[in-house]
């Protein structure tokens, strides 16, 4: 700090570097207070629900914890998120949520490694329900397709009030619910944060067992491959509000905007919607975002890291291709050679993200693309839409697969699955769709589609 | 002794060029032309012990009729294993090769084999049900071609599987599963982005769809008289869907007399399409199809009206599905005379 009166002067350009510490937990259990000892978390979960509870459409909150291969499934699941404090500057954790919107990204931020928060909740009246399944098993053969069978998960479960439980509407469309369906899944997302915060409290005053620094400083040897990452959005929170003016719920699409990685890597992007279950946003996979850290791991050795363009879809082809345009303009302002762009999933997102592919093909700069495949039947390509352009794709895999879920001891979450009419706890087959971030997006997973 | 039958065309079998593509199904003991160049690289107890040859427009103009007529002569040598062609990029050649081989799986029970160009339309059409060795696209892959058939007959012929397409140099089947890599999507992106940027070698993930192009037919002359069609993919049927044909996914068409009707009344047809707002053409069908306006032309002495609408429902349809829909829309609609279509797309 420079002393009071004078100019603060600094070496060279200011800029954003963010450390998060990470904790390793390799036990969570129950105990009489909440702690962080050699590794273990311990959760005093009566404290937690009582936390958690103060909630006018909450009747009851129930936290469970579940580790890799327990016999459990985990249904109706709203979001994951990974626990974090931030410790430089405190008090700016999930900004525009728990706190007024902050500026996030640089500083010190605390992070509980190896284990998540999930939030369950049974939709109510109000509620779009057309892709509200979610599921993940801890065990058994489809326990593979989530990511989160890996994690030891905090589960806190939401009961709704009987009013909400009572209360008749039908949602209007497929995205917007009642305003006391969208009030009641806001509850269930901020309990799920507050709680990840709780947990990391544990942290502070100790010692991280590792520090990653994300700093985007131009690399000090020349030449590599300048590379710009166009991060199309669903329907996610950016400090809050819905970001930025996603297309398909908040009407006309706002103009693509370039953001620094660590803003999102920071607790500023969390999940808003729920989306089809393999695609969701996640909190958990935006802050572990698969992109930016294999970007970053790589930034200054053998590619010049230069940011990230969001972007998300137009309603209409006049407003796709002035999406597309000016998506393509930032990246070649930010100097890019080289762009991974990530499809969000659905039908209109396809056709602005490889519009983009198109755009930048056509200006020179190189495209290779995330997408995840819709095959439902032997012989069906599996695109909604595509341009020749689009020569270089990771396939994140086929989510019409289906796949067998075995009977498991304890289902958390319910009673009842939404679409699917089997018993939750039984043996039943459904499509990969329904399996918590399964074929996200960033490339989280290790699977893909394949020809044969 | 492993018994091989080999199938060729009029060309490849030495009967001679485009002039004697009519030539209806003939056989031969022993290898012929390109048969003879496969006999030399095949083991001591492999043998091509008859040759079936027909010419390219009778198999195409006949279709089925045509291959039962190939598949009996094919039984009369009594083969464990059937060789089609290479049939390389070639159209009707091609489309031949995987017909016969489909039909010696079918009703012989029996291996049968291929070999064409990934691009040509027998491969389109058969290779989820037919093995096809991959093969240049022209006959200039000759010697290639030969050598992969002797390498699968020596496994089919053995009765042993095949192995992986890659493995074998065959074409897929075209069908996606999935699968689990060792580098996560994520990584595996940055790495392809990486080879392309530096000019490397980089194979995507999920190869673009490749459709074959339709080239558009000559425009029609309107001084002379010429028939038109109504064609949709709009799934408009009579009043109940008394076909059942399905909202999406379809696997048929059907043909709906319009002969003695000067427009869609609502209510005697609806529209069953389950992936648009259907509502504005079961108040009106003629919003979909324009026979209303069609015949009203038709009463300016424009052109004659064929009798039937064809109809199918194109929502999710496959492209396997849809491309045999239109080939055999099309072919009916040349058999009636007609000189035009149109085609009201959803």
């Amino acid at each position: 700090m420079g002393a009071e009166g004078s100019v603060n002067v600094s070496p060279g350009p200011v800029r954003q570097v963010l450390d998060i510490g990470a904790f390793q937990v390799n036990e969570v259990k129950e105990g009489s207070a909440t702690e962080l000892t050699d590794g273990v978390l311990t959760i005093d979960i009566d404290a937690l629900e009582e936390i958690l509870s103060d909630d006018p459409n909450f009747a009851a909150v129930s936290v469970n914890i579940v580790r890799p291969g327990d016999p459990v499934r985990v249904i109706n699941a709203i979001d994951a998120v990974e626990p974090r404090i931030k410790v430089d500057p405190v008090g700016a954790d999930f900004s525009g949520l728990l706190t007024g919107p902050r500026p996030v990204g640089s500083g010190a931020t605390y992070a509980l490694k190896g284990v998540s928060v999930v939030e369950t909740a049974h939709p109510v009246p109000g509620e779009p329900r057309y892709w509200r399944e979610a599921i993940f098993d801890m065990a058994g053969p489809a326990a593979r397709y989530s990511p989160f069978s890996e994690l030891i998960n905090v589960v806190v479960s939401c009961e709704p009030t009987r009013s909400l439980l009572e209360s008749g509407d039908r949602p209007t469309n497929v995205f917007e619910g009642t305003p006391e369906a969208v009030e009641y899944n806001r509850s269930v997302r901020l309990a799920g944060l507050k709680a990840a915060r709780y947990l990391a409290s544990t942290t502070l005053g100790q010692t991280p067992d590792r520090v990653d620094t994300f700093d985007l400083a131009p690399s000090p040897t020349r030449d590599l491959p300048p590379v710009v990452y166009l991060y199309q959005l669903a329907i996610p929170f950016l400090h809050g509000e819905i970001a930025p003016g996603a297309g398909a719920i908040g009407g006309a699409a706002h103009l693509p905007t370039p953001i620094h990685p660590n803003e999102l890597l920071d607790g500023a992007l969390v999940c808003g919607w729920n989306a089809i279950a393999c695609m969701r946003e996640l909190t958990y996979t935006v802050q572990n975002h698969a992109i930016i850290e294999d970007l970053y791991a790589r930034h200054g050795k053998d590619l010049d890291f230069r940011g990230v363009v969001l972007f998300t879809n137009g309603d209409t082809r006049a407003a796709k291709e002035r999406l597309a345009n000016h998506a393509s303009n930032l990246a070649i302002m930010m100097g890019a050679e080289g762009a991974l762009i990530n499809y969000a999933g659905g039908g209109h997102p396809a056709v602005d993200a490889m519009m983009i592919c198109r755009n930048l093909e056509r200006r020179g700069v190189a495209t290779t693309m995330l997408s995840m495949e819709m095959a439902a039947n032997p012989g069906e390509s599996g695109f909604v839409h595509f341009v020749p352009e689009a020569d270089a794709i990771v396939s994140t895999g086929n989510y019409e697969e289906t796949v067998l879920f075995e009977p498991v001891e304890r289902v958390i979450g319910g009673e009842r699955l939404i679409k699917i009419e089997d018993d939750p706890a039984g043996a039943f087959e459904a499509p990969l769709a329904v399996v918590l971030a399964s074929t996200h997006q960033f490339g989280h997973t290790r699977i893909r589609g394949e020809e044969y | 002794m492993i018994r091989i039958v080999h199938y060729l065309n009029q060309f490849f079998g030495g009967v001679g060029g485009e002039d004697r593509a009519g030539t209806g199904p003939v056989s031969k003991p022993g290898p012929v032309g390109t048969g003879r160049g496969l006999d030399r690289l095949l083991e001591d107890d492999e043998r091509i012990v008859g040759t079936v040859i027909c010419g390219d427009n009778y198999m195409a103009e006949r279709g089925d009729a045509a291959v039962d007529e190939v598949i009996d002569r094919i039984a009369e040598f009594e083969p464990h294993i059937v060789v089609a062609g290479p049939g390389f990029g070639s159209g009707r050649y091609g489309l031949a090769c995987g017909a016969v081989c489909k039909a010696v799986a079918d009703r012989l029970g029996i291996p049968a084999v291929t070999g064409l160009h990934a691009d040509s339309p027998g491969a389109a059409e058969y290779r989820a049900s037919v093995p096809i060795l991959s093969t240049a696209e022209t006959a200039a892959g000759m010697g290639a071609a030969l050598q992969g058939f002797a390498r699968l007959i020596a496994k089919l012929g053995r009765g042993r599987r095949l192995g992986t397409a890659q493995e074998e140099g065959t074409l897929t089947k075209g069908f996606r599963r999935n699968t689990f890599e060792t580098a996560r999507g994520s990584t595996r992106a940055i790495e392809m982005l990486l080879a392309k940027m530096r000019g490397e070698r980089y194979e995507t993930e999920w190869p673009l769809p490749r459709y074959g192009r339709a080239e558009p037919a000559e425009p029609i002359v309107e001084s002379k008289p010429f028939r038109l069609a109504l064609v949709t993919e709009a799934g408009i049927v009579p009043d109940g869907n008394p076909d059942r044909l399905p909202s999406g996914w379809a696997t048929q068409w059907y043909a709906y007399p319009i002969h003695d009707r000067d427009g869609f009344a609502e209510g005697e047809f609806e529209s069953v399409h389950g992936g648009i707002d259907t509502s504005f053409a079961n108040l009106d069908p003629d919003r979909q199809v324009p026979l209303d306006a069609a015949r009203s032309l038709e009463e300016q002495g424009r052109f004659t009206l064929h009798g039937d609408l064809l109809s199918t429902t194109g929502n999710m349809g496959t492209l396997r599905n849809m491309t045999r829909i239109g080939t055999e829309m099309g072919r009916s609609l040349m058999a009636d005379g007609v000189h035009a279509v149109i085609v009201g797309s959803t």
